[in-house]
C-alpha cells in the first residue's frame, strides 16, 4: 500500500511539475492572460492561446483539439466571472493534472444588468444583475491578475521564483506607465463629456475608474430587428445627454446606426476593443488600451 | 416656344440661376445649423481662483486644463495665486500639474487649491523629490 501511494505521488509530481530545463505548458482562454503569462514566465513557459486575437470569447466553444491541449497543460488560465460557460467541461478534460485558474474570480467585481440579447453564458432574466466579466478593461485589475499569475507559476516552479518576480515587477512598472498615460489623455476630455454610448456593455470597469457614464443601447446587433420604440429611446437618450459620438460593436446593424446618427447628429466614434486583444496596434494590452482611450477622447472632445 | 434658340437657352439659364439663390441659402443655413459643441464650454466658462503653496522654494510649475496650459511660471515665494477662466461642470475638473523644485534632497509638496464661485475651496496635494507630475481631480464641494 505504501509503495502504491509513493508511486502515485511520484507520478503526480512528474506530470504536474516541470523537470529542470523543461518549460511550463500553459493554455490560456484569454488573450490578455496569454500576454501576462508570457511576460511573467518569459522563457520558462510555453503558452498556447486557445482564444485567439479577434475571436469573441463570448462565442468561443472549445473543440476536441483544444481539450487535448488542455489535457497536456500544467496550467490553464481562464477569464472567469462566468465568461466561460464551458469551464466545467474543461475541468473534466484536464483531470487532476493541470491547475485550472479562473483569474477573474479572484478580482474585485462590479455588476451589470442583463438585457434581452446577452450572450448565452449570461442568460438570465432581463434586468437581472450579474457579475461583469470584462475585468481586463481596468488596468488595476490587470496588475492584480499579473500577481495572481506570478504566484501560480511560482507554485509550479519554485526554483524560478526570483525570475518570475522580476518579470512581474517589470510588467507592472509598464502597466503603471500605461495608467499614467491614460490619466493624462483623459484629462483632455471634460468630465461632463464622459458619456460612453455603446451597444456592448463591456466598459463598466473602465467607466468606474475614470468617471464615465455608460449608456448601453439595446438590440442593435446585426441579428436583431429593434423596434421603432427602441430606436426612438436611443435617440432621445443621445440627444438629452448631448452625446457627440456613439461607439458600435463590430457586429452592429448598419441600417439602424445610420438612422440614429442621422436623427441625433452624433457620429460613429470608431471601433473599440471590448473583449480582448486585437490585431496590429491593438495586439498588445498596452496597444489595445491606447487605441480605445485615444478613440474615445478624440471622438468625444 | 418660338424665337431664337439663343434667347431660349439664355431663358433656361436665367431660370436655373434664379433657382440657385434659395438653394444656396438652404445649404448655407444647414452648415451653420449645428453649433460647435466646444463653444458651449467656452460660454459656460467661469472665473476660478487658483492658489499654489509649495513646501520648498524656488519652484517651477505648469498647470494644464483640457490639454492647454492655463498657468505656468517660476515662483520664489511659497505661495502664488491668480484667477483663471475655465469651464467647471458639476462633474468636476481635472488639472495636469507639473512641479520642479531646485532642492531635490528631500520630498517636496505642492498644494493646489481652487475656489470657485465663493464656494468652499477644494484642494489636492502633489508630492515629489525634485519633480512631480500628476492629474489632480477637483470636484465641487
Amino acid at each position: 500500500m505504501k509503495t502504491l501511494l509513493t508511486t502515485c505521488l511520484i507520478y503526480t509530481a512528474l506530470t504536474t511539475v516541470p523537470m529542470a530545463g523543461e518549460t511550463i505548458k500553459v493554455a490560456s482562454l484569454s488573450t490578455v492572460l496569454a500576454e501576462i503569462v508570457e511576460r511573467v514566465g518569459g522563457d520558462r513557459v510555453t503558452v498556447t492561446a486557445l482564444v485567439k486575437a479577434g475571436v469573441d470569447p463570448h462565442e468561443f466553444e472549445p473543440k476536441p483539439e483544444d481539450l487535448k491541449m488542455v489535457a497536456g497543460a500544467q496550467l490553464v488560465l481562464a477569464s472567469g466571472k462566468n465568461l466561460e460557460g464551458y469551464f466545467p467541461k474543461l475541468k473534466e478534460s484536464a483531470g487532476a493534472k493541470a491547475d485550472l485558474i479562473a483569474v477573474g474570480d479572484k478580482l474585485p467585481s462590479i455588476k451589470m444588468k442583463t438585457s434581452d440579447h446577452d450572450h448565452k453564458e449570461h442568460a438570465g432574466h432581463k434586468g437581472e444583475l450579474i457579475e461583469d466579466p470584462h475585468w481586463w478593461q481596468s488596468i488595476t485589475n490587470v496588475k492584480l491578475a499579473t500577481k495572481i499569475v506570478r504566484d501560480e507559476l511560482i507554485k509550479l516552479s519554485p526554483s524560478d521564483t526570483e525570475g518570475f518576480k522580476k518579470n512581474a515587477d517589470a510588467y507592472i512598472v509598464q502597466l503603471n506607465a500605461l495608467e499614467k498615460w491614460v490619466k493624462l489623455k483623459l484629462a483632455e476630455l471634460p468630465r461632463d463629456r464622459r458619456k460612453l454610448v455603446t451597444s456592448h456593455d463591456a466598459f463598466g470597469y473602465f467607466a468606474n475608474e475614470y468617471g464615465f457614464n455608460i449608456y448601453a443601447i439595446k438590440g442593435f446587433s446585426s441579428e436583431d430587428e429593434p423596434s421603432s420604440k427602441d430606436v426612438a429611446e436611443a435617440c432621445v437618450l443621445i440627444k438629452t445627454e448631448g452625446v457627440k459620438a456613439i461607439f458600435p460593436h463590430s457586429m452592429e446593424n448598419p441600417k439602424v446606426l445610420r438612422e440614429i446618427t442621422r436623427e441625433t447628429g452624433a457620429v460613429l466614434g470608431g471601433e473599440l476593443y471590448a473583449d480582448g486583444l486585437g490585431t496590429g496596434d491593438a495586439s498588445t494590452y498596452e496597444g489595445m488600451i491606447k487605441h480605445n482611450v485615444g478613440t474615445i477622447v478624440d471622438a468625444l472632445k | 416656344m418660338r424665337g431664337s434658340p439663343l434667347i431660349r437657352v439664355l431663358f433656361v439659364f436665367a431660370v436655373l440661376a434664379l433657382a440657385l439663390i434659395p438653394l444656396r441659402h438652404l445649404t448655407r443655413a444647414e452648415s451653420e445649423a449645428k453649433p460647435d459643441v466646444t463653444s458651449k464650454a467656452e460660454v459656460d466658462a467661469t472665473s476660478v481662483h487658483l492658489a499654489l503653496t509649495s513646501s520648498s522654494v524656488p519652484f517651477h510649475f505648469e498647470i494644464r486644463h483640457l490639454g492647454k496650459i492655463i498657468w505656468q511660471g517660476d515662483a520664489t515665494t511659497a505661495e502664488v495665486d491668480r484667477d483663471v477662466t475655465l469651464h467647471f461642470p458639476e462633474e468636476g475638473i481635472e488639472l495636469v500639474v507639473n512641479a520642479k523644485w531646485r532642492d531635490d534632497s528631500h520630498e517636496s509638496a505642492l498644494r493646489v487649491r481652487i475656489t470657485h464661485d465663493n464656494e468652499t475651496p477644494v484642494e489636492q496635494t502633489l508630492w515629489g523629490r525634485g519633480l512631480a507630475d500628476d492629474v489632480l481631480i477637483f470636484k465641487k464641494p
